[in-house]
């Protein structure tokens, strides 16, 4: 039996295929970009900026910039990261908007004692506000999302849409609108730094060889 | 050369957790992890960094996400549906709107209509020379016009057909529609007159496919 015409399976589409039919106006195609990317960009603003109910106000206006210019759309590039950019840059005009709060992870540097630079330290907000409560209840999970959050924001943006979103390093050179071998440097500084954080969870490595 | 010089860098071994490392650099690292516990302990920190990275979860935001997002998206119509509301916002919403729209009509009948009745309550005019003589100003404004136009053009054979075609066609035109045409013509003004000040001065400054939405 014929599908009636319009009854159009919008999964097996592609991306450029669904935004062409939200180019004729059907909402369908509307809510389908926005079921199939809903989950990451959320993900992405809600690892940056922290704050579920930001998180959700950033995600909607990514969505809303981004579907009220699929005109402006060039096909021949990619759709996710077209709408990972528009995310990207509005979690990090947020979050550089907050900057006096999520500068230093350790303090001001303009401290003059020890208190005073624990006054000012970063701090991770409560534990109820944190996409820490929706990991799985295992320690590295945990010990994971903390290690992220204390990542420089542009080192967050990279790492996980490498590792998460499984984006290869040229398109996140494009999402981020930087060279490649920054974005590289991005994820390798952040890997080390993840490590670095993650040290107390590591089991007893074998030293090294003496030379 | 001792043993630790051989060790690889930290950076080779990410590299080869990532799977980016050359076949032949890949080779002779697997030969040096096989004698080395120092850096598969090393290769295992990493793998373990990796796989809990790829096993974050997504999040989901509200269940009522994609609607509050729909409600700040201008939803493009189809032009089907583009034209009807168009012509859905052409019919008066107030019982005022449908009066004006009906005087409009009916204003420039009953000027033409008020105009022939006063005229030919003169004895001298008949509708017959009424139009004799409406007939011969037209004609006179259309040669003038054309004549404006310029001689050159006038002598064209395109031009003298076209002056031909109209000089027929007003000397066979009956006089009834060139009434009809002339009313069917006031009656697009001041429609579309209407139309303009609905516009301008009725229609809300936002358009209601343009919904704005709130938290």
């Amino acid at each position: 039996m014929c599908a009636p015409p319009g009854d159009v399976d919008y999964s097996t589409l592609t991306d450029q295929e669904v935004v062409a039919r939200a180019r004729e106006g059907r909402e369908a195609a509307y809510r389908e970009l926005i079921g199939r990317y809903e989950r990451p960009v959320f993900s992405l603003i809600y690892r940056l900026v922290r704050n579920r109910e930001q998180a959700e106000d950033l995600a909607q206006e990514t969505f809303i910039k981004v579907l009220n210019a699929l005109d402006r759309y060039d096909p021949a590039y990619k759709f996710s990261s077209w709408i990972f950019k528009i995310a990207h840059n509005t979690a990090l005009d947020h979050v550089r908007k907050k900057a006096p709060a999520m500068l230093s992870l350790d303090g001001s540097p303009h401290a003059s004692d020890g208190e005073e630079a624990g006054a000012t330290a970063f701090t991770v907000v409560a534990d109820d506000e944190t996409p820490e409560e929706y990991t799985a209840s295992r320690e590295i999970g945990r010990a994971l999302e903390h290690a992220i959050a204390q990542l420089r924001p542009e080192y967050r943006t990279a790492i996980l849409l490498w590792h998460v979103e499984g984006r290869a390093y040229e398109e996140i050179a494009e999402i981020m609108h930087v060279p490649l071998g920054t974005v590289k440097t991005y994820i390798h500084r952040a890997r080390h730094e993840l490590r670095a954080r993650l040290a107390h969870l590591r089991p007893e490595t074998p030293a090294a060889p003496e030379a | 050369m001792t043993e630790s010089l051989l060790h690889p860098t930290s950076e080779l071994l990410e590299a080869y957790v990532e799977g980016s490392l050359q076949d032949s650099e890949r080779v002779v690292l697997e030969s040096h992890l096989l004698s080395c516990s120092y850096c598969q302990a090393e290769v295992e920190e990493w793998k373990a960094l990796f796989a809990g990275l790829a096993a974050l979860p997504h999040f989901e935001p509200g269940p009522d996400f994609a609607d509050r997002v729909l409600a700040g998206v201008r939803l493009r119509q189809p032009w089907t549906v583009r034209v009807a509301e168009l012509l859905r916002r052409l019919v008066p919403k107030t019982t005022v709107g449908w009066a004006l729209v009906a005087a409009c009509v009916a204003l420039p009948f009953l000027v033409f209509g008020g105009v022939m009745a006063w005229l030919f309550t003169w004895p001298s005019v008949t509708p017959q020379g009424l139009w004799l003589y409406a007939r011969e100003r037209l004609t006179d404004a259309l040669l003038s016009l054309v004549g404006q136009a310029g001689a050159a053009v006038l002598e064209s054979e395109v031009a003298r057909r076209v002056v031909q075609w109209g000089r027929t066609w007003v000397a066979t035109v009956d006089p009834s529609t060139v009434g009809a045409g002339l009313a069917l013509f006031a009656t697009l003004t001041l429609v579309s007159a209407w139309v303009l000040y609905q516009n301008l001065f009725r229609t809300p400054a936002r358009e209601r496919r343009y919904v704005s939405y709130s938290f």
